[in-house]
């Protein structure tokens, strides 16, 4: 089978790896992290490139995005199946299955975390999806003054009970993350924050790019069909 | 006389100093502080979400433009509380459990303010228990936020708890829509902090 995949280039090692064990014929598109922000851009993104796969006559296209602030909500499927694991974002997808995420995130989902692909492509955690590109405090200074460039930033990193919360870097054996947990460490203790390290898998991964997709942890969307957010926490999106 | 463009303003670029000086200043020459909030604050935060909605303004903006309303409603509220003018309702507003995000709720809690009513903050990650307090202390309304698609579901489990209750339930955030409020059962959904106040005002029947 000839797959297209377009992916954040968050999973960008995670991706690498595993498209090489892949019996498939693989194509991948990487955009950058962060691009959930505008998740209405970043749908508008996704449905040319799904368009555009539908085209070229690929057997199915594959996304390496999970509902991601609803920037996958509403996408059609074109001419060829679209696949997307369900999750609510990278995390579960890092995880490696979207049981674990609840087993690890239910209690506090705004928990912020982290992974190699968070330190190599801009922000070093995924924390509150207002983020702001890179360290961004110089340019806030430059440009609304330093009273209120503090603010922003302090309202932009929210806190439980006045402190920031910690941070939890997944750690994927397959992927080496020594540098990108030093750094990510390293900047978590600049705000005070305690990191706390989970250990990631690629089986997520690995499913989806060989063509393996269990009902309940992928929605095949047929083509014409959309995709839609359903609002809990087990199916997460469904085909209208 | 106020100057209500200079105002506007300085809401708008978030010249906190600015506003505080224009809205001193109004004070003390005795004019009626409600024609600052009509004709200057309220005008200047509705121009701010508008150019948000049309991404022609960032969430930095909004929040210093809050943080200046916020400055001049500081000095204006005492002074309609000591007038003896009644809010125009009560409302509990927070961001619901396991969210710690507040940007959102911080704008409709300051529209709201400005349009009137007395509101009740939780602040973030909340409960039932935290909203149904509220709701004990008089509010008629329990207004929930969400930023994130795990956290939005927990909307459900409040819209149901306060069923046959008497307070109305409305919701709002960046993953809320209003097919996911019909489906809940909601008691309204508002996109915006524009819409969260006429919202209010329709459900609590004031004229708009």
């Amino acid at each position: 089978m000839r797959y297209k995949i377009f992916s954040c280039n968050v999973f960008l090692r995670e991706l690498q790896q595993v498209m090489g064990e892949s019996p498939h014929q693989l194509e991948a598109e990487f955009l950058e992290l962060g691009e959930h922000a505008a998740p209405g851009r970043l749908r508008e993104k996704l449905q040319t490139g799904i368009q555009a796969a539908g085209e070229a006559g690929f057997d199915a296209v594959l996304l390496g995005y999970g509902l991601c602030g609803r920037a996958t909500d509403g996408l059609t499927a074109w001419k060829v199946p679209l696949v997307v694991p369900r999750s609510h974002d990278c995390c579960g997808i890092l995880l490696g299955s979207r049981l674990r995420f609840e087993e690890e995130f239910s209690e506090m989902p705004s928990t912020p975390f982290s992974s190699v692909g968070f330190v190599e492509h801009g922000s070093y955690y995924f924390s509150d999806g207002e983020m702001l590109f890179g360290d961004g405090y110089e340019a806030l200074v430059e440009q609304y003054g330093e009273d209120n460039a503090r603010y922003i930033y302090e309202a932009m990193h929210p806190r439980l009970d006045g402190e920031l919360p910690g941070v939890v870097f997944i750690e994927i054996p397959e992927i080496p993350a020594e540098d990108a947990l030093r750094q990510c460490r390293e900047r978590a203790e600049r705000e005070g924050r305690p990191v706390r390290q989970l250990t990631g898998s690629l089986r997520l991964l690995r499913l989806l790019v060989n063509g393996d997709w269990p009902a309940d942890e992928f929605l095949v969307v047929p083509p014409g069909a959309k995709v839609r957010q359903v609002g809990d926490w087990r199916e997460i999106i469904r085909a209208e | 006389m106020t100057d209500f463009e200079a105002l506007r303003t300085a809401v708008i670029k978030g010249k906190r100093n600015d506003v505080t000086a224009i809205v001193q200043a109004a004070i003390d020459a005795g004019e009626d502080v409600n024609t600052l909030l009509d004709q200057g604050m309220i005008p200047a935060m509705r121009e701010i979400g508008d150019r948000f909605s049309r991404n022609e303004a960032y969430v930095p903006e909004l929040l210093i433009a809050a943080r200046a309303m916020q400055a001049g409603l500081a000095l204006i509220e005492p002074l309609i509380a000591s007038s003896g003018r009644e809010p125009f309702g009560k409302i509990a507003i927070g961001t619901v459990k396991g969210d710690l995000h507040d940007i959102g709720k911080n704008l409709v809690t300051i529209m709201l303010k400005g349009a009137g009513y007395e509101v009740i903050d939780l602040g973030v990650n909340c409960d039932v228990t935290k909203y149904e307090q509220a709701v004990r202390d008089g509010a008629q309304i329990v207004a929930c936020s969400s930023l994130l698609t795990t956290t939005m579901p927990y909307m459900k489990e409040v819209v149901a708890y306060f069923k046959d209750k008497g307070a109305k339930v409305i919701i709002g955030g960046a993953p809320v829509t209003q097919a996911y409020a019909d489906e809940i059962g909601a008691d309204g959904y508002s996109e915006d902090a524009n819409g969260a106040v006429k919202l209010v005002d329709s459900l609590l029947k004031r004229a708009c």
